[in-house]
């Protein structure tokens, strides 16, 4: 790519300017973050030096964003994603599809690593020695299973003849690759059926055939990648390719036979097919698992689930809170969904879902296992990130912390993640003490050079939630004091989200509406639908799809829509073949 | 289910009890008697130590001192100890990373991490290690033909990335733990390792089976871009490597262990019973000959828990910051003696395990055991928590060795060398001054 490096090659007078605009962009997530590992190396200095940079980074003011026009789109296109292993997630739902299974062996396969929250990374997602022995268990019980039902699913007529061979090997071979089988690949599978079949019957040759599919790269990864070569610098994604994609993207799982007869007669290559069926998808149920399963990475739903919180601070935190707060905010996040399914619904829905194990919140009266939806009181709480146990998950294991919440805003929600403490800094919390507030604490604690520049700008987001203690129950004094609750963001490439606010519910009722929420969320999304870091190439598509997205006022559906529509996510840069 | 079920009745007795398994074949089946032969096995423990009751005290020479209140279950074993001061793990004082990533990166590979995405505990972010790890490295010198190569033991290691890789096959190629103990029964004692009629019938099975998913790797290589097919190469070697494990006809036998039963492994509260089944686990394997180098990880570096079981509630990663003298870090200590109580057991066990030769386990091991950083508080890199023990790589033990300011990639060099490398560095090379002296 040529053209990508020429366009950072920087001359020495250009340097300082560059650098400014760079670190703006690196800072606000705008325009798409760059990944290092991936830079060109012409690149690479010019990033390291924006993190030279960033750690001082809190004391600049921030130079005014840029307004994002067409002008400012890369010539280049978008990199191809590498071979993407299924995550568990993906896994399972295929199998379930595919197979009838309801076991779901990917409990018992290696996690994925997590980037910055996502487990879909396919540069980092390799397999190991320990997963493939998972996948070998799996394929033998999956396929038992499936046969103990006579060939139902897998095998689509009852007798033990070639032709019932070759109709089994085309058919579930197709939908276990997510498209037509080769000639090689039908000869192959035969060699394997037949040579089973001779020593001993029709079904164990099924079985071991459909072992040996479900063990090939050609199921576990998803081959997004075009070898297709062009003079245009750009090339699409054959239709097959882009049903894979697209039904992994919108439903986390394999695509159904009527995406892939669309595929098969063509119509995902042009924009009205592909919209036709990017919309029939959303219109599905399962989209609604497949938006619930990134905000769940997004907002880090899991991590709920190893919140650690002192006994003795807090008796009534026990496992089974955990696992309520975790079911809780997925409930939350189902009911945004189905009611309108916005951004603003995100942060503003009143909804709370509780059970008997929730009832320090929500007091009692409640079923002991069944989650009943509540209505929240709307001067104490608002949205998501009033949700007791997401508040819990952000925060220390015998106070709240404002440190937590404000970085969690700051990079999660705006993409403006604070710059790490300094080398050699004490990053402990200050211990909790009776005779003052947690906010009097922090902020001794924020106070100190070279802390102080960073906590500046963390620490008044974190104490607006100071509502809210270490469990995310809601107080109006602590230690006897009144709660101070005031704050806000101060500095944000969006000027709206700069002003004072008193509490969470007015915080969350500025992000509702705010246009960098929304762009950071938008490129969170098409890092999860392309599976690797943002890159220069993916400019002119990011902007796309913020722009289609604001203007849809935050719709999530439209989101996903615009992202399926996206260059980026509809084709890439030639690729290198080997010899 | 069924499956699982038949296989393991292969297994078992119709009483449950474990009965005599057929071991694999390995080096040792060449004809007539040969030495034991030796093994590796690194321990590592997240966050850094408690040093004022960490090290021993009153060394008055390498051979004279006491040993710490912290490590008072070790004195049975003072003679197969040594101490390392001043040793650093020089390569994790720079590089992209927080410090608890950039020492658990270092600690068996030398090396520094490399840049990426991986958010540490301050926000700062990292890559992995840019090389192979110690262990690694010691496998074709130590496990070539066993029936797993080497094994990543994990107690609660949370994290699935650069904080929670100890080992590393080569430049970001992590070998992430397991943490379950049923999972590794499975890996070292399952698998048609029978001799039974039906065991026979599974490895063939296997064998056709894994022969098509190879020949379906080999043609997607030449239909993919440069990049991937190194990607499926790789996949590929790791396929053959699993055809042999699970088709292999066995030979000999020895006592295999019982099967775990079902544990809530990743809670907290079950550390200590995963320890210990993790710790039978290892030196059945090590008695089998079923592989020859191991790694066992007790939690990760991010490390955000508490240890319910030894009265610790807070969060024990916090715990590390606290200053030398707050009277709350000393549950840290705690937590140093529970984790030296740990390696006590497996010392115990390898020492109790006689060999044909007569030569015990520990005779014929080196443990090396460190952990990410050495005083949690500062996090610092310097006068790493390093002790050895067991005879495997033939140093002079009893000791407490005191240098000045050595890297630790000199110590990992010498392990090295010690089992017979020839390698004159290891790790990032400006971070190795030569093979760490007064050892042998």
């Amino acid at each position: 790519m040529p053209d990508a490096q020429a366009s950072f090659r920087l001359t020495a007078g250009q340097f300082a300017l560059d650098l400014h605009k760079v670190e703006a962009r690196v800072a606000s997530g705008r325009r798409g973050r760059r990944s290092i590992v991936n830079a060109p190396s012409a690149q690479r200095g010019v990033i390291v030096a924006v993190a030279l940079a960033l750690a001082v980074a809190c004391q600049k003011p921030k130079p005014a964003p840029e307004p994002l026009a067409e002008a400012t789109c890369a010539p280049t296109p978008s990199i191809a994603t590498p071979l993407r292993l299924l995550t568990r997630f993906e896994y399972g739902n295929t199998v379930r599809d595919l197979l009838g299974d309801a076991t779901g062996p990917q409990s018992a396969f290696p996690r994925e690593p997590v980037v910055r929250g996502l487990d879909d990374d396919a540069t980092v997602n390799q397999v190991s020695q320990e997963g493939l022995a998972r996948y070998l268990e799996a394929a033998e019980s999956l396929s038992s299973e499936v046969m103990q039902n006579r060939r139902s699913r897998v095998v689509p007529c009852l007798t033990d003849d070639q032709a019932c061979r070759d109709a089994f090997l085309s058919s579930f071979g197709q939908r276990a690759f997510r498209r037509p089988l080769t000639q090689d690949e039908v000869a192959l599978f035969a060699s394997l059926f037949d040579a089973v079949k001779a020593t001993h019957d029709f079904d164990t040759a099924a079985q071991w055939t459909v072992q040996a599919m479900l063990q090939s790269p050609q199921f576990l990864y998803r081959d997004e990648t075009s070898l297709a070569q062009s003079a245009t610098g750009r090339v699409a994604l054959d239709d097959f390719r882009l049903a894979t994609r697209l039904s992994y993207f919108l439903w986390g799982t394999t695509p159904d036979d009527a995406l892939l007869s669309a595929a098969a007669r063509g119509e995902l290559s042009t924009d009205e097919g592909l919209a036709r069926q990017a919309n029939r998808l959303l219109d599905d149920p399962r989209a609604l698992e497949g938006q619930l399963r990134f905000l769940s990475l997004w907002l880090n739903l899991d991590g709920v689930l190893t919140a650690e919180k002192d006994v003795h601070t807090y008796p009534a935190y026990t496992p089974a809170l955990a696992t309520a707060w975790r079911a809780s905010l997925e409930l939350f996040l189902r009911d945004v969904l189905r009611h309108g399914g916005t951004v603003e619904a995100l942060f503003t829905s009143s909804a709370l879902y509780a059970n008997g194990a929730m009832s320090p919140y929500v007091g009692g009266g409640l079923p002991a296992t069944e989650f009943q939806r509540v209505a929240m009181p709307p001067e104490q709480r608002a949205g998501v990130l009033t949700q007791p146990g997401l508040l819990a998950r952000l925060s220390g294991t015998d106070q709240s912390s404002p440190i937590r919440r404000g970085a969690f805003v700051l990079g999660t929600l705006l993409c403006a993640p604070p710059p790490p403490p300094p080398s050699g800094a004490s990053v402990a919390p200050p211990p909790v003490s009776p005779r003052s507030t947690t906010r009097q604490r922090f902020a001794a604690h924020g106070s100190v050079a070279p802390c102080s520049s960073c906590h500046a700008q963390i620490d008044p987001v974190g104490f607006t939630f100071e509502h809210y203690d270490g469990m995310g129950a809601w107080r109006d004094t602590e230690n006897g004091q009144p709660i101070d609750a005031t704050g806000g963001v101060r500095a944000a490439d969006d000027p709206s989200l700069v002003k004072p606010v008193n509490g969470a519910v007015e915080l969350s009722r500025l992000l509702a509406q705010s246009p960098q929420v929304k762009d950071c969320l938008a490129g969170e999304l098409l890092r999860y639908a392309l599976g690797r870091e943002l890159q220069e190439g993916d400019t002119c598509s990011l902007a796309g799809v913020r722009k289609r997205f604001v203007e849809a006022n935050g719709s999530f559906r439209a989101l996903m829509l615009a992202i399926a529509q996206s260059d980026a996510f509809r084709g890439h840069a030639p690729v290198e073949v080997a010899p | 289910m069924s499956r699982r079920f038949s296989r393991r009745a292969i297994l078992r007795g119709a009483a449950g009890v474990a009965l005599a398994l057929p071991a694999l074949e390995s080096l040792r089946a060449h004809a007539g008697p040969v030495a034991a032969p030796r093994r590796f096995i690194a321990v590592y423990h997240a966050n850094g130590v408690f040093t004022p009751d960490w090290f021993p005290r009153n060394v008055s020479s390498e051979t004279s001192f006491d040993l710490s209140p912290t490590h008072a279950a070790l004195a049975p074993f003072r003679s197969r100890l040594l101490w390392t001061r001043g040793v650093d793990l020089s390569v994790a004082m720079s590089g992209p990373g927080e410090q608890h990533q950039r020492g658990l990166g270092a600690l068996l590979t030398g090396q520094r991490l490399g840049t990426g995405s991986f958010m540490g505990n301050d926000g700062s972010k990292a890559g992995w290690a840019q090389g192979v790890s110690l262990d690694q490295a010691l496998v074709p010198l130590l496990g070539a033909g066993t029936r797993v190569a080497s094994l990543q033991l994990g107690v609660h290691t949370i994290e699935r990335d650069v904080s929670g890789a100890l080992s590393y096959s080569g430049a970001a190629q992590p070998l992430l733990s397991v943490d379950d103990p049923r999972q590794v029964f499975h890996q070292l004692f399952l698998d048609g390792s029978g001799s039974s009629t039906a065991a026979d019938r599974l490895r063939q099975q296997r064998g056709s089976v894994l022969d098509a998913v190879q020949a379906q790797l080999s043609s997607l290589s030449k239909r993919v871009s440069r990049a991937d097919a190194q990607r499926l190469d790789r996949h590929l070697t790791l396929v053959r490597e699993l055809e042999v494990r699970v088709t292999r006809i066995p030979a000999g036998t020895c006592m295999t262990p019982s099967e775990p039963g079902a544990l809530a492994y990743d809670t907290e509260a079950a550390m200590p019973e995963v320890t210990s089944l993790m710790i039978d686990l290892l030196v059945a394997a090590f008695r089998c000959d079923l592989t020859r180098v191991a790694t066992l990880s007790i939690s990760d570096a991010k490390n955000h828990m508490a240890m319910p079981f030894i009265n610790v509630s807070s969060d024990v990663h916090n715990l590390s910051h606290y200053g030398d003298t707050d009277p709350l870090r000393a549950d840290l200590a705690k937590r140093d003696v529970w984790v030296t109580q740990q390696v006590a057991s497996l010392l115990t066990k390898l020492s109790q395990s006689v060999e044909a030769d007569g030569s015990t386990l520990l005779d014929d091991t080196l443990l090396f055991w460190g952990s990410d950083v050495s005083r949690g508080n500062v996090h610092a890199h310097d006068d790493m928590p390093f002790v050895l023990a067991g005879g495997g790589a033939g140093f002079r033990m009893g000791r407490v060795v005191q240098y000045n300011s050595k890297p630790h990639n000199d110590l990992l060099l010498a392990i090295l060398q010690a089992f017979g490398s020839t390698a004159t560095t290891f790790g990032e090379p400006t971070a190795c001054s030569g093979v760490l002296p007064n050892l042998f």
